[in-house]
């Protein structure tokens, strides 16, 4: 007994010693002047603009060796909760990837951030390479605190060009084709539209938006938001989710769409179970990572039907600028030279060349080449440059709100009484703005 | 026998460890949070001092109560699916041969899988399409029967509970097979000796000498289902429109999706003061039954 | 015959219960074998037309995840030795020492067991950012070196030992320490081996801990660490099925080698309340 305690205590000191956790780089530290920065983002899995973005990071790092970056990639599902959190112990990194509205909002209203202008006046080409608008999100007073590396671009209409031909379905331009073109899909059996509403922002995001944005228009939407003149219980918005709810009545999306992941609805598309699919820009890079050649050439793009009798332009997508990189306001000196450097070195032409180049959207002028990036990709990067932006819900509503939204489609998805669900929505965001 | 200082010496040594760490990760953020409660903050900047409002807005939400509801349905699934099941398992499961060692441990092993993987088998499982529940039920011509288990807030609150009763059979197996072993030879002796065998023996014999394993069992049944989390964040998330929401789930959206930290905070303590009732109350219950 | 035919069905019954238990698990590994666009086709096909290495091969080249591995039994065995010390110590001082409010401090200390602990996370964050804790895998063992249940378990189990034995320990001139090292320790290597075996198990799938506290990627858990099996927008399942089957190997074993002492471990315990 005696040996097996001593073994243990051995074991015991063996393992606490072993590095403990890695954290002796303080002791360590005997060169002080390394300059150390630190940044986070969700650029944590294996998908090529992942790899791409660690790429830069890795670069910068060798071309900088008197620079020590410590980089955490947090995986995407967990990220605004992480980055939440250490905001609320005060220990934010020095360089933080963070979304478009009001999650930078929030950053900005607790001086947790500082402008990034002066990149901007240094590099005015830079600056007006931007697309329209793309800056504006990050516009505080004046004053410039990220530049997006993304575009968020969340409802396409993709479709299986091959049972529209078997079916001689014309793909839908306006409301009452897409109707129609439901009720055809669903009388041959085959589901008319795919989407995994597990996580619920999926129909807010994708289809709901693009919707409510041709039936009530930006500016209404804009009012509502900030409770000005107008309200989530006002007839037109209820007439909004009155058409989300006619698709429903009509049978539009499978059974248990509520229960199905997003990345689940779209091998559901691409193995040819639906029709059609409302998705983000990020469908296609998923698919190209993970279906054969021939499966892509078969799915094409478009926007999400007109609705001629709406107040709102038919053509628009839901989206704008995306992502970007803030700067913490607690870095000073040598660590913010330091990591404006890297931000610039994540966001200038070059970098926003790699992503795009890595199928996904970016909020930059750029002439893509055909030949290096995917067909899908090509098409759609076209759309969008072409269409114009239309607001995503729950990049400019509360959070709350927002939360209200995704469970009020849910509802409705769920036979739910919708003057209920406006009421809810409109009792949320009042409530916390 | 011991003079004090030296049993004061012994009392610091043995116990101080277990009290720091049980006042540090249990009692102060208890505290904390229940503190928390007080003020309307997003988790940056500033936090403003509210009173009570959190509090009262907690109780008056229905969701928060339906969220309670079906925690009780969780509790109720546990106590009533997992105990008589692991009882009977644990009778027939008595000898340990071989044989019986494999369906043992392969009653165990859901405990051995992690939370995520669970969540993902059983979202195939009850996949309204591709799922093994429908396609039995569509073979056996029960093609009415079949649902979208987890979406239909009709039933998806009692489909989320059989993962969770599958998931810890095992230990309540274990723990009641050591109950029968425990129960002394010469009962079980002079009981053959008087004839009972089967039912009665089972009846007359067994039981009441488990009745003590039992209560035990289902207090920690209880308690256990009280903090089940994992297995309804990810398979349902809470949702869809809140139906799965459970009182945890519940507590983790509204501070971790909606950024309300205080009312986050608010909603943990009142899910300590009614995990505090339940257990008490069915502590008194089954004491009574002595 | 009638006996035979009793003893054939009663088997074939368990083997159909403990399949049920296993069904899962094929999943899983069948899950693991298909390439991540087939997992959703169709679960039913158990096995994979062309099985499907890559997902393996892929774990076996992972920068991390072997790392994460390791973190895990590390954190693992330490959380079990601090536990079992604390413990112990905690559950003989209930069991065998005279004191004011005794009685009072366990009930107390069972009321812990009660409350739900994700409850608390937000306000543990704070609290281990005071305590420097966050980020280090010292928030995931220290916590866990508590716990009422096993204290519960083992106060039953010292206080079922015949005070006499102890007893005549001290006359023989034994301290406390000699009664813990010498009789209460040795006798209750099957309870200890139970304990280990349930704390390894809730430690080793501790899932929502290392979630929040830890932020290095290197730090990480490996049940953690299949979250970062992803694509741009979704889970990499087929990978994440791949690096579960690897998970679940130790535990797995561990059970098959210490269910006999485990049980045993229980039986002496008696959980009668």
């Amino acid at each position: 007994m005696k040996k097996l305690l001593a073994m243990m205590f051995v074991l015991l000191l063996a393992l606490a010693a072993c590095g403990g956790d890695g954290d002796n780089e303080e002791a360590a530290s005997g060169d002080s002047e390394k300059v150390k920065l630190s940044i986070w983002h969700n650029f944590a899995g294996d998908d090529l603009r992942a790899r791409s973005v660690r790429d830069m990071i890795a670069q910068f790092q060798e071309d900088n060796p008197e620079i020590e970056v410590d980089e955490q990639a947090i995986p995407v599902d967990g990220y605004r909760q992480r980055i939440s959190t250490v905001a609320a112990a005060d220990e934010l990194p020095d360089i933080f990837l963070t979304y478009a509205g009001s999650f930078t909002d929030e950053f900005h209203k607790s001086d947790l951030i500082q402008p990034i202008t002066p990149l901007f006046d240094d590099n005015p080409e830079w600056k007006d390479s931007f697309l329209k608008g793309a800056l504006d999100p990050y516009n505080y007073d004046g004053e410039l605190y990220s530049a997006p590396v993304a575009m968020s671009a969340t409802s396409f209409m993709y479709y299986n060009k091959q049972l529209f031909e078997e079916n001689n379905v014309e793909v839908p331009k306006t409301w009452d084709e897409f109707i129609s073109v439901i009720d055809t899909f669903n009388s041959k059996g085959i589901t008319p539209l795919a989407m995994g509403n597990k996580a619920p922002w999926v129909a807010q995001s994708t289809t709901f938006g693009a919707i409510a944005d041709r039936v009530t228009g930006t500016e209404w939407f804009m009012n509502a938001v900030n409770e000005d003149g107008a309200s989530f219980t006002d007839p037109v918005f209820i007439d909004a989710l009155n058409h989300f709810k006619e698709l429903v009545e009509h049978d539009a999306y499978p059974e248990g769409a509520n229960s199905m992941d997003n990345t689940q609805a779209e091998q559901y598309f691409a193995q040819g179970k639906a029709a059609m699919m409302i998705n983000g820009s990020w469908t296609i890079s998923s698919l190209s990572a993970s279906v054969s050649e021939d499966v892509l050439k078969n799915i094409g793009i478009t926007t999400v039907p007109a609705i001629e009798d709406g107040k709102g332009a038919g053509n628009t997508i839901t989206g704008g600028p995306g992502g970007g990189y803030l700067l913490s306001s607690k870095t000073e000196g040598a660590a913010k030279d330091a990591a404006l450097d890297l931000i610039y070195t994540l966001s200038n032409e070059e970098a926003q060349n790699t992503i795009a180049e890595s199928n996904s959207m970016v909020m930059y002028d750029l002439e893509l080449d055909q030949e290096t990036v995917n067909p899908l990709f090509y098409e759609a990067f076209n759309l969008v440059k072409s269409a114009e932006f239309a607001p995503v819900y729950d990049l400019h509503l509360t959070s709350a709100g927002g939360e209200a939204v995704n469970n009020g489609l849910q509802e409705i998805m769920l036979g739910g009484d919708v003057e209920k669900v406006a009421q809810d929505i409109e009792k949320a965001q009042a409530a916390n703005k | 026998m011991q003079s004090s200082s030296k049993l004061r010496g012994l009392l610091v040594i043995t116990l101080l460890p277990a009290l720091l760490l049980y006042s540090f990760f249990v009692i102060i953020p208890i505290f904390w949070s229940s503190y928390y409660g007080f003020f309307e903050w997003s988790g940056l900047g500033d936090a403003t001092f509210i009173g009570f409002q959190n509090y009262l807005e907690v109780v008056q939400s229905p969701i928060f109560w339906r969220s309670f509801k079906n925690n009780l349905i969780i509790v109720g699934a546990s106590v009533l699916g997992q105990v008589p099941i692991a009882l009977g398992l644990a009778l027939l499961l008595r000898k340990s041969n071989m044989f019986q060692r494999f369906v043992r441990s392969a009653v165990f092993l859901p405990m051995v899988i992690s939370t995520v993987v669970v969540g993902l088998i059983w979202g195939y499982i009850f996949d309204p399409e591709l799922g093994v529940i429908n396609a039995v039920l569509r073979s056996v011509g029960l093609e009415s029967w079949t649902r979208a288990w987890l979406a239909d807030p009709e039933v998806n609150m009692y489909a989320v509970a059989v993962p969770i009763i599958w998931n810890y059979i095992g230990p309540y197996l274990i723990i009641f097979i050591a109950a029968i072993q425990n129960i002394p030879g010469e009962i079980e002796e002079a009981a053959l000796l008087d004839g009972a065998t089967g039912w009665r023996k089972l009846v007359y014999i067994i039981l009441p000498n488990m009745w003590g394993t039992i209560k035990v069992v289902i207090i920690l049944c209880i308690s256990g289902s009280l903090k089940a989390f994992d297995q309804v964040f990810v398979m349902t998330g809470g949702g869809p429109a809140q139906s799965t929401e459970i009182l945890a789930t519940y507590m983790y959206n509204n501070t971790f999706l909606v950024y309300r930290y205080g009312f986050g905070s608010a909603i943990s303590t009142m899910i300590i003061i009614l995990s505090l009732i339940l257990i008490l109350i069915s502590q008194v219950l089954m004491r009574r039954k002595d | 015959m009638g006996s035979l035919l009793k003893k054939v069905s009663f088997n074939g019954f368990m083997l159909a219960i403990g399949l049920l238990m296993i069904i899962p698990f094929v999943f899983m590994i069948s899950a693991s074998l298909k390439a991540p666009a087939d997992v959703f086709i169709n679960p039913l096909n158990i096995i994979p037309d062309e099985i499907f290495t890559f997902n393996y091969e892929t774990l076996f080249n992972h920068e991390y995840y072997f790392k994460w591995y390791w973190n895990s039994i590390r954190v693992v065995v330490l959380t079990v030795i601090f536990r079992g010390v604390f413990v112990t110590m905690a559950a003989y001082a209930f069991a065998r020492l005279e004191f004011k409010g005794k009685e009072l401090l366990f009930l107390l200390l069972l009321s812990a067991m009660m409350i739900p602990q994700d409850t608390t996370i937000v306000a543990r964050f704070l609290l281990y950012g005071v305590m420097g804790l966050n980020n280090t895998q010292w928030a995931i063992i220290l916590p866990a070196t508590f716990d009422v249940f096993f204290i519960f378990l083992l106060r039953q189990f010292f206080m079922g030992i015949p005070k006499d034995l102890s007893e005549a320990a001290i006359i023989d001139g034994a301290s406390h320490f000699g009664i813990y090292f010498r009789i209460m320790i040795p006798l209750s290597v099957p309870v200890l081996i139970t304990m280990t075996l349930f704390t390894f198990i809730w430690t080793w799938n501790d899932f929502v801990n290392p979630f929040i506290f830890i932020s290095d990627i290197e730090k990480q858990l490996v049940t953690v660490g299949l979250e970062y099996f992803q694509l741009e927008a979704g889970q990499n399942y087929a990978l994440q099925m791949a690096g579960s089957c690897l998970i679940v190997l130790i535990p797995m074993a561990l059970f098959a080698f210490l269910q006999k002492y485990f049980i045993e471990g229980i039986t002496m315990t008696g959980v009668k309340g």
